[in-house]
């Protein structure tokens, strides 16, 4: 199915489909968002059940290679709703839009050169009104350097949005997707630049639990003690896990997403998702870098809370639009939101988004980790939701 | 936000800069780690390091031109807000780095809203530990440079001249090209060092290092072994004239005088080349080759160089077996003492001079000009000194007991013995075990030995002198430095040396000069010796100007102590003064000559 709203100078359309097959499904999700029209981008979300290269491949073929970027997720947003094993594909174009893109391998891990490299694709992009759309491998170290690598080239002058690429919480193995090419380990990224304001939200929906504790040893993402504690052990026994999360790991990662770890920041704190636990030395393995000597809170979050945290960055992203209409909206949704929300809950969300969007398309997908730099120096976030409003 | 909070906010933030900065390698990685994270902390659009009046680095501005004049003026303190694309007017705030050596200052801005008084503690904080890494690492910088170079004239050390010429020997073999050691020693260093002390020594190498770089390529390595000690690498050699151009370069440089405390000082060095052939050379085997070869341009005649020749390692073969030698024939009493009487003006015997030889187990007896610059630098000087002490006093002890007319003695004492702490003790000890009365003892030091001028040296003669122990200038007039020591020391005996006695008699110039010593030395009320006299006519002026005694190979050549046993005990029998006919039984033969009076 598809969803448009044209306006005199640009275009934002969205189609989605859930066939099987990966070529067939990506020639209809294609087809869906452009319309036949000529994009400028593409961005394409796609189950990680699919054979990418087909995907790319007939996506390529019915759009007359139009510039792609694009990722595999946890799950996949559309108006009509969220998914998993389908393809999400968002088209824009119109005169009014110049967009441009990028891709680039982190070699041995260096994501900030990376991402600097693909912030490359930004410079001398003409344009009142612009945003670097970054997309990354979310098991790929700390993703805070994709921010740092980004923010050297582009400075102040343009905001970052984007999200951490998924797999279906395997967490093993995520793609990223850059016209007709399959990269692992990568940073994808396009510049665009329009002549109507582009506005960005983000928000979390948790709450502490307990009181806060000191990270006495970490490493990266990886902490290890908590007061002095194996982190593993007083994280299971603070928040009172019972049953097989303590012993299995992917019951404990299932667990886990719906209860992050706070970190102390200016502004307030920042949430990191657990993506998982080592038995062996009990100690826990984060999304991006928890420090040594900070201090730490457990956190959880329920439907309201969530919900609250939707709408919120909802309103942020419009209000950023200094009243011009949105034209569409690309929703960078944390995986743990929809843990703590369920499938019923999950709609409720994405009906509430396309609320917020006022009959312009939606789309979107479910991350490990969210990218949202408007104000400042940092711009990597964990268990969030970003919107990217076009208008 | 309460205060409290922030506060909290604030010092974990620190904790997580200071782990950030201080695990970052150098200045360039420090600064960058530290605004990046600064900005982070404060949740600044920009953060900037501004050192001496630029920005040394910036965040915020990507990779576009970076606003210098708007962040020095921020970091001046002489504007509050800069304008940043993308994020408009931010407010700014500085803080000083506070590291010593330059005028570092951390400038933020933020469009979030003017810095809370806690966010500028933090700023601040953030500053001082910036300022405190860049200080450390600024001094581990300066540790590794002080393990690498010499302290005093900046010039690499022996452990960065063997990495330099390592790697330049690879690069020569693998390029077919060559590179030269310059061994470099500086001639008649000690004097001044000795004169003036160490610290106008210093003064001297310092100059003679920028020489050196002055007349060297920038590409060369100049290094300083230790002490009064050189090296260059010269790398790319194409010939051994292109090396010796080199060294004739670095001497002529050396050859204009060196002013040092207001005073001119000569200064010539002797220089050795090493080149390298083109195999696989170590290079300490070409700093051995190049040193060698610097002690054959040293005894060339000083102020020269000399290049590598493969028969100077057989000769220093020879050298090193000598030493091995040297160390033991204490032990197997191989030293000799001769004797050489000294004569006084109505021909009577005045008393002896000990003179040292060695009967070398295959080389037969030595004269000390053979082995006494090995054992002075293989440091056994002092014992061989003790050693002539002991033989000479218990010698003389049996010469004039029973009541005969006492003799003098005179004996040779190195710089090294009189330095040694107990010398007034040993000194005395040897007396009292040889049974020689003190007053007979004359011990005879160089100019360069009362040029110490230490308190302790003085001491040490003073305590001898007032036990009745005398002492004389050996070499008077050839030293270098003034005539003070003559009122600092207790000095009984001048003795002019053999250089002056042969100008006596040439009449012109030199003969004038020789003359004035003499008179000199006589009008300071201390009697003389004149020594080396080989002709009558020498002999002749010395009588008219009345000097009171003599010695040399016109009256005897040094003897044996038997050969001094037979005289005295004959003299003695004739109860008679001990008188040398003068002119009999010697043959001054220029082949004998070789008796120095050092020892």
């Amino acid at each position: 199915m598809a969803v448009a709203t044209l306006v005199s100078t640009r275009w934002l359309s969205v189609g989605s489909s859930d066939l099987a097959d990966s070529a067939a499904a990506g020639r209809a999700a294609a087809l869906a968002a452009t319309g036949g029209k000529t994009a400028k981008l593409l961005i394409a979300f796609a189950s990680h059940g699919h054979a990418p290269q087909a995907l790319l491949d007939a996506i390529a073929e019915v759009t007359h290679n139009a510039p792609l970027i694009g990722c595999t997720t946890a799950g996949e947003i559309a108006a009509s709703g969220p998914s998993d094993n389908g393809v999400v594909i968002v088209a824009l174009g119109g005169a009014g839009f110049s967009v441009r893109s990028a891709s680039a391998v982190a070699a041995e891990g260096q994501l900030r050169d990376a991402s600097a490299a693909v912030a490359g694709c930004a410079r001398g992009l003409e344009g009142e009104f612009k945003a670097l759309l970054l997309l990354s491998d979310g098991l790929g170290g700390d993703q805070e350097e994709v921010i740092r690598g980004a923010y050297s080239v582009v400075g102040a002058s343009i905001p970052l949005v984007g999200g951490c690429a998924g797999d279906d919480l395997r967490m093993k193995e995520t793609v990223q997707f850059h016209d007709r090419q399959v990269l692992h380990g990568a940073v994808v990224g396009a510049a665009i630049s329009s002549d109507s304001p582009i506005g960005i939200g983000v928000r979390h929906g948790w709450q502490r639990v307990g009181g806060a504790m000191l990270v006495t040893s970490s490493s990266g993402n990886h902490v290890y003690a908590l007061d002095d504690m194996p982190a593993l052990d007083i994280y299971l026994d603070k928040l009172g896990v019972q049953g097989a999360a303590r012993t299995d790991p992917a019951a404990f990662t299932q667990f886990a997403i719906t209860h992050p770890l706070g970190i102390s920041r200016r502004s307030g704190e920042q949430v990191r998702f657990i993506g998982g636990a080592n038995f062996d030395d009990r100690s826990l393995s984060c999304i991006a870098n928890v420090p040594q000597g900070g201090l730490a809170w457990f956190m959880e979050g329920d439907e309201n809370s969530v919900l609250e945290a939707t709408d919120a960055a909802c309103t942020d992203a419009i209000a950023a639009l200094g009243g011009h209409k949105p034209i569409g909206f690309v929703a960078f949704d944390c995986i743990a939101r929809r843990g703590v929300l369920g499938t019923a809950g999950i709609a409720k969300e994405v009906e509430r988004i396309g609320a917020h969007a006022d009959g312009a398309p939606v789309a979107g997908f479910y991350t490990y980790g969210e990218i949202a730099r408007t104000h400042g120096t940092t711009g990597f976030h964990n268990q969030t939701l970003v919107v990217l409003a076009l208008s | 936000m309460t205060t409290q909070t922030v506060g909290g906010w604030a010092t974990e933030q620190l904790a997580e800069f200071l782990g950030a900065v201080s695990s970052s390698t150098g200045r360039r990685s420090a600064v960058n780690v530290a605004i990046q994270r600064a900005a982070e902390a404060i949740d600044a659009e920009v953060a900037a390091v501004v050192t001496s009046g630029t920005v040394e680095a910036a965040v915020g501005f990507g990779d576009s031109v970076v606003p210098e004049a708007a962040l020095v003026d921020a970091a001046n303190g002489r504007t509050s807000s800069v304008d940043v694309p993308g994020a408009g007017v931010c407010v700014a705030v500085a803080a000083p780095l506070d590291d010593v050596g330059s005028t570092s200052t951390l400038v933020l801005a933020r469009s979030g809203g003017a810095f809370t008084p806690e966010e500028r503690i933090l700023l601040r904080a953030m500053a001082r530990t910036l300022g405190l890494t860049l200080r450390t690492m600024n001094r581990t910088r300066e540790e590794m440079r002080a393990a690498l170079h010499d302290t005093l004239t900046g010039f690499a050390n022996r452990a960065l001249f063997v990495d330099r010429l390592l790697h330049a020997l690879t690069a020569a073999e693998r390029h077919g090209t060559n590179v030269a050691v310059l061994y470099l020693d500086l001639d008649r260093f000690k004097v001044v060092n000795d004169s003036l002390g160490h610290a106008a020594g210093d003064e001297v190498l310092i100059a003679v290092a920028r020489r050196i770089k002055g007349a060297i390529r920038d590409l060369d390595t100049p290094a300083r072994l230790g002490g009064d000690e050189f090296a260059i690498l010269v790398e790319d050699v194409p010939s051994v004239s292109a090396a010796t151009v080199v060294a004739d370069r670095i001497l002529h440089s050396l050859k204009s005088p060196f002013l040092v405390w207001g005073k001119e000082f000569q200064i010539a060095a002797s220089v050795g080349i090493a080149i390298s052939d083109g195999t696989t050379q170590k290079p300490a085997d070409l700093i051995r080759d190049a040193d060698l070869a610097m002690y054959r341009a040293k005894a060339d005649g000083q102020g020269g160089y000399a290049v590598f020749e493969r028969s100077m390692r057989a000769q220093l073969v020879e050298r090193l077996d000598l030493e091995e030698n040297l160390r033991s024939a204490d032990q197997r009493r191989e030293f000799r003492v001769h004797y050489q009487p000294i004569v006084r003006a109505d021909g009577g015997l005045k008393g002896f001079e000990a003179l040292v030889r060695w009967q070398h187990p295959v080389l037969g007896l030595l004269a000390p000009a053979q082995f006494l610059q090995v054992a002075e630098e293989a440091g056994l000087i002092a014992e061989i000194g003790w050693t002539v002490l002991d033989q000479a006093c218990r010698d003389m002890a049996g010469w004039v007991s029973g009541g005969r007319r006492p003799l003098d003695l005179n004996v040779n004492f190195a710089a090294s013995q009189i330095a040694q702490a107990d010398c007034t003790e040993r000194v005395m000890g040897t007396l009292e075990r040889t049974g020689l009365a003190p007053e007979r003892l004359i011990i005879e030091l160089t100019e360069t030995v009362l040029m110490q001028d230490s308190e302790a040296v003085v001491a040490r003669l003073t305590q001898l002198h007032a036990r009745g122990v005398r002492f004389a200038v050996d070499d008077f007039g050839l030293g270098y430095s003034s005539l003070r020591y003559l009122l600092r020391f207790p000095i009984d005996v001048i003795k002019i040396p053999k250089p002056f006695i042969d100008r006596l008699a040439t009449g012109g110039r030199d003969a004038v000069i020789a003359s004035a010593i003499v008179q000199f030395a006589q009008s300071l009320g201390i009697p003389t010796v004149a020594e080396g006299i080989e002709r009558q006519a020498e002999l002749d002026v010395l009588h008219d100007l009345g000097c009171p005694a003599f010695q040399g190979f016109l009256f005897a050549r040094p003897m044996t102590a038997g050969a001094v046993s037979a005289l005295v005990g004959n003299a003695s029998k004739q109860s008679e003064p001990v008188a040398l006919p003068v002119g009999a039984d010697v043959v001054a033969r220029s082949d004998a000559l070789a008796s120095p009076s050092f020892l």
